[in-house]
């Protein structure tokens, strides 16, 4: 039996905690010394009945090949931390992951990367800032890690998708696991292009104490946070803990006072989080985390091309333009500020919609784009 | 001794014209009534004879038979009473009346001799025009209903005397002679005074001018519009405003709406139905209730719609086995209730006007007020399905207007200004389809709809990108095609423009979008 089996007996061990895994190998300090104790030593070392008994039990029935056989029946691939291939950025976090089970790809060790999270309510302005700064990121070759959770979680790994980019999603259940399960074409579309990671084995079901677990690998994957919007008490909170434990530098993104959904966000501002208004504020960090080089080549080569400017805009679509925010505004709200006409309101957004200044996020709600302005 | 007399069997809205034959013949005395018939037309036995009787009629004291011909398919109804009563009489008379074979007879009859309303008479007096009959008696509260069809004499009658007077029977009825009531009858009642129509003015409605427009759209090609919102925003009183914009129903459509009413006895002594229906049917409904059937297949809430609005508020309350019973109304515009009596067809050629909120509580996407989770959301709204979100072409968010735009409001247009060019549109349908069986851009198959409404290079390329966008079926193409269509033909325009396509598109709901 290899290293990489002893850590897969451990990993795919669904009776233990993740904090018992973590006790048990600070004690032995290797997987194989775990395996070759026996029941009475786990007892004098102080560890539980059902920790020994888990243990001793899968000893008896563990088949390295019968378990690689079944993650592979899945599409699921198993990577120890043992590994070469095993993210370096997770083997120095507080209580790495022993294993992690994914499908598709694992972050690539030399890009940059970004973890998006945020609240699963969120708003529009939310999942519109959260559009802006990622396709950004993107275009700048970031990586973009977050929870394939609703709101802005989808929504990171959506515009990460869209633009092309690569993005992986941390799991708090089992990576055959799909949840939720509305985020369905979500998760087939990462399996393809990005990857789903999960450190727990196949069936385990979506527990609440696996969440905040989950989002230490989260933290641990990227190599700064960015937090869009958050209630004060919720798990985008949980994440930013971790995150600040291993030393990533936070980023916010601004939103108004008395919004409960930015309340988190604000929060963190007041203890000293970076704000971050535009993708440039994220990059500035991360060129200073040994990342110059890597930017300095992608830098010259996307130069975005939009340039607002009376030239691109007819007269009304400026009007209209100036009107629009990051929050969602309904047709029936523009006509009256801007005092146009049905027609000509009409044209003007679809003007600015086929230019890229607007998006139609809702039936007859708007949004304005980004785009840079000079 | 063998009499014939006519009627109409009628199952739906379809008549089949029936011989009603009677004979006398040696043997024990009574009635007997054969052809296949259910217990109400047995049960006609007993009410024939009382009636005869007390209208002072004797009954010949020999066997008598009637058979309702052809006997291949059951017959209901109470229609034939009145028939069967004069064949019984026409049997003691030596020579046959002239008159009774080009009459038909409707009509069923009371102990006392009179004459009481049926179901249906429109088609069955139709259906007698078809046949070449001359003359149709019909109860007289079926006149009007009766005297809008053209080409037949209606004799409306109050009595089986009166009838039996107008057929030219001379049977024996104890004496006084009671005279022809008909003409009496129809200068009585005349014809139906002119109904003024009045509908909710879409002047009250303040704001909301993207609803308003999608109302416009809807009523001038017969396109379906799903209104949502936060509660209390006008989705309802909108719906109501929209028969009023309407172009009003021609003679055809006005006999078909009529058909179907009659069918279900629910018109009275009216005659044409001439008002646009406006169907609200509340979120407790049964199947068969808004879709039509029971043992005998009765029209639902979709037909009574016809030609009209189907109202459906608190969309998402709605039973989803309702809501889905919905998607071959939608597309074929009819009805087709099989039933083990029979196969009924009711048209169903309704606009579907829907309104719902967005969430359990009602005021997603206002976060600010919407407490709801996403699970929440996505459950409320996936009691819709896809294919009936793909049949609606006109999706439209109503927003909460805020107080001092509420006071700031512009002067709101009026529904005859509205009506006005819904009208040009209907014009302009009414001319690119003439000889055509099409009556609005939303009715083209999809080949009709390749034909009429072809775009320009430019716009095509807006709706393939739309189509790829929106992830958009073939349905979902053809309905935003004939929906370019009907905006470009509200301005009139014989060519379908690029921001006709646009605005299509825009009113398409995706799950996109949500």
């Amino acid at each position: 039996m290899t290293e990489k089996d002893l850590f897969l007996w451990l990993a795919a061990n669904r009776c233990l905690e993740i904090s018992d895994k973590e006790n048990l190998m600070r004690y032995y300090g290797s997987p194989l010394q775990i395996w070759e104790t026996d029941e009475e030593s786990l007892y004098k070392a102080g560890f539980t009945p059902r920790v020994a008994s888990s243990l001793i039990a899968y000893k008896k029935i563990f088949n390295p090949d019968m378990v690689y056989d079944r993650l592979r029946k899945s599409g699921i691939k198993f990577t120890a931390i043992c590994d070469s291939q095993y993210p370096d950025k997770l083997r120095y976090i507080p209580s790495p992951p022993l294993g992690l089970f994914y499908k598709g790809k694992l972050p690539s060790g030399g890009v940059p990367s970004v973890a998006v999270i945020g609240a699963r309510t969120c708003s529009s302005y939310g999942s519109s800032a959260t559009d802006y700064i990622v396709s950004e990121l993107i275009e700048n070759g970031v990586q973009i890690i977050s929870g394939l959770a609703y709101g802005i979680d989808g929504q990171a790994h959506k515009s990460a998708l869209k633009n092309g980019g690569k993005t992986f999603g941390v799991l708090g259940t089992g990576a055959d696991i799909i949840y939720p399960a509305e985020n369905s074409p979500l998760f087939y579309e990462m399996y393809e292009k990005g990857g789903v990671i999960s450190e727990y084995f196949l069936g385990v079901k979506g527990l609440k104490k696996h969440f905040p677990e989950r989002n230490r690998i989260i933290a641990g994957l990227a190599d700064c946070l960015l937090v869009v919007e958050a209630k004060m008490k919720s798990g985008t909170m949980t994440t930013t803990d971790r995150a600040l434990e291993q030393g990533k530098e936070v980023f916010v993104v601004p939103g108004r006072i008395g919004d409960v959904l930015s309340e988190g966000c604000l929060y963190l501002a007041k203890q000293g989080a970076g704000i971050a208004t535009s993708a440039e504020d994220i990059i500035f960090s991360l060129k200073s985390r040994n990342f110059n080089k890597f930017f300095k080549e992608k830098n010259d080569k996307n130069k975005k091309s939009f340039k607002f400017g009376k030239n691109t805009l007819e007269n009304n679509e400026i009007i209209v333009y100036a009107l629009l925010s990051f929050s969602a505004k309904h047709f029936e709200e523009l006509m009256i500020e801007s005092g146009l006409d049905y027609f000509t309101l009409f044209d003007a957004l679809n003007g600015l919609c086929e230019k890229g200044f607007a998006v139609e996020i809702e039936a007859g709600s708007y949004v304005s784009r980004s785009v840079s302005e000079p | 001794m063998l009499r014939i007399t006519n009627s109409v069997y009628l199952y739906g809205i379809e008549a089949r014209c029936v011989r009603v034959e009677t004979d006398l013949s040696n043997g024990l005395p009574g009635i007997e009534i054969v052809g296949n018939i259910t217990g109400e037309v047995k049960e006609a036995r007993e009410r024939v004879k009382i009636a005869l009787k007390n209208s002072g009629y004797e009954i010949p004291s020999k066997k008598i038979t009637v058979n309702i011909s052809p006997a291949d398919f059951k017959k209901s109804g109470t229609q034939y009473d009145l028939a069967i009563a004069a064949g019984i009489l026409a049997c003691k008379e030596k020579e046959n009346s002239e008159r009774l074979a080009d009459t038909c007879i409707l009509g069923e009859v009371k102990f006392d001799g009179k004459i009481c309303a049926v179901k249906g008479v429109i088609s069955c007096v139709i259906k007698a025009v078809e046949n070449k009959m001359k003359y149709v008696i019909v109860p007289e509260e079926n006149y009007r209903e009766a005297s809008a069809i053209k080409g037949i004499s209606i004799i409306p009658v109050r009595t089986i005397k009166e009838a039996v007077h107008f057929l030219g029977i001379k049977a024996d009825d104890g004496g006084d002679g009671e005279k022809d009531g008909s003409t009496a009858i129809q200068n009585q009642i005349g014809s139906e005074p002119c109904r003024i129509q009045s509908y909710p003015d879409f002047s009250e409605i303040k704001g909301q001018s993207m609803a308003k427009r999608a109302a416009e759209i809807a009523a001038a090609g017969g396109h379906n519009l799903i209104l949502s919102g936060p509660p209390g925003t006008g989705k309802t009183m909108l719906a109501k405003c929209m028969p009023g914009i309407m172009p009003p129903l021609t003679y055809d459509e006005q006999v078909e709406l009529t058909k179907i009413y009659s069918a279900a006895g629910r018109l009275g002594n009216s005659g044409l139905i001439s008002k646009r229906p406006f169907r609200s049917p509340h979120h407790t409904i049964s199947v068969a209730g808004l879709a039509g059937g029971g043992s005998y297949p009765m029209p639902g809430e979709i037909s009574y719609a016809n030609f009209g609005i189907l109202f459906l508020d608190e969309f998402t309350e709605f039973k989803r086995e309702n809501i889905e019973v919905l998607r071959e109304p939608l597309e074929e515009r009819r009805i087709v209730i099989n039933r083990i009596s029979g196969t009924a067809v009711y048209p169903a050629d309704f606009i579907l006007v829907a309104a719902m909120n967005r969430c359990p509580c009602g005021y997603y996407p206002d976060r600010s007020k919407c407490r709801c989770t996403q699970q929440e959301i996505n459950r409320y709204m996936s009691k819709i399905s896809q294919p009936i979100l793909d049949r609606i072409d006109l999706n439209v968010n109503m927003p909460l207007i805020k107080f001092d735009e509420l006071k700031n409001a512009q002067k709101e247009e009026s529904s005859s200004q509205i009506a006005e060019r819904v009208m040009r549109a209907v014009n302009m349908q009414k001319k690119r389809y003439a000889g055509k069986n099409i009556r609005n851009n939303a009715l083209l198959t999809s080949k009709e709809a390749e034909f009429y409404c072809r775009l320009k290079p430019s716009s095509s390329k807006i709706l393939e990108e739309a189509y790829k966008r929106f992830d958009f079926s073939i349905r979902t193409y053809y309905r935003v095609l004939k929906l370019s269509r009907t905006i470009a033909d509200l301005e009139e325009s014989e060519e379908i423009q690029d921001r006709h396509v646009r605005e299509s598109v825009m009113y398409r709901m995706t799950y996109e979008k949500i």
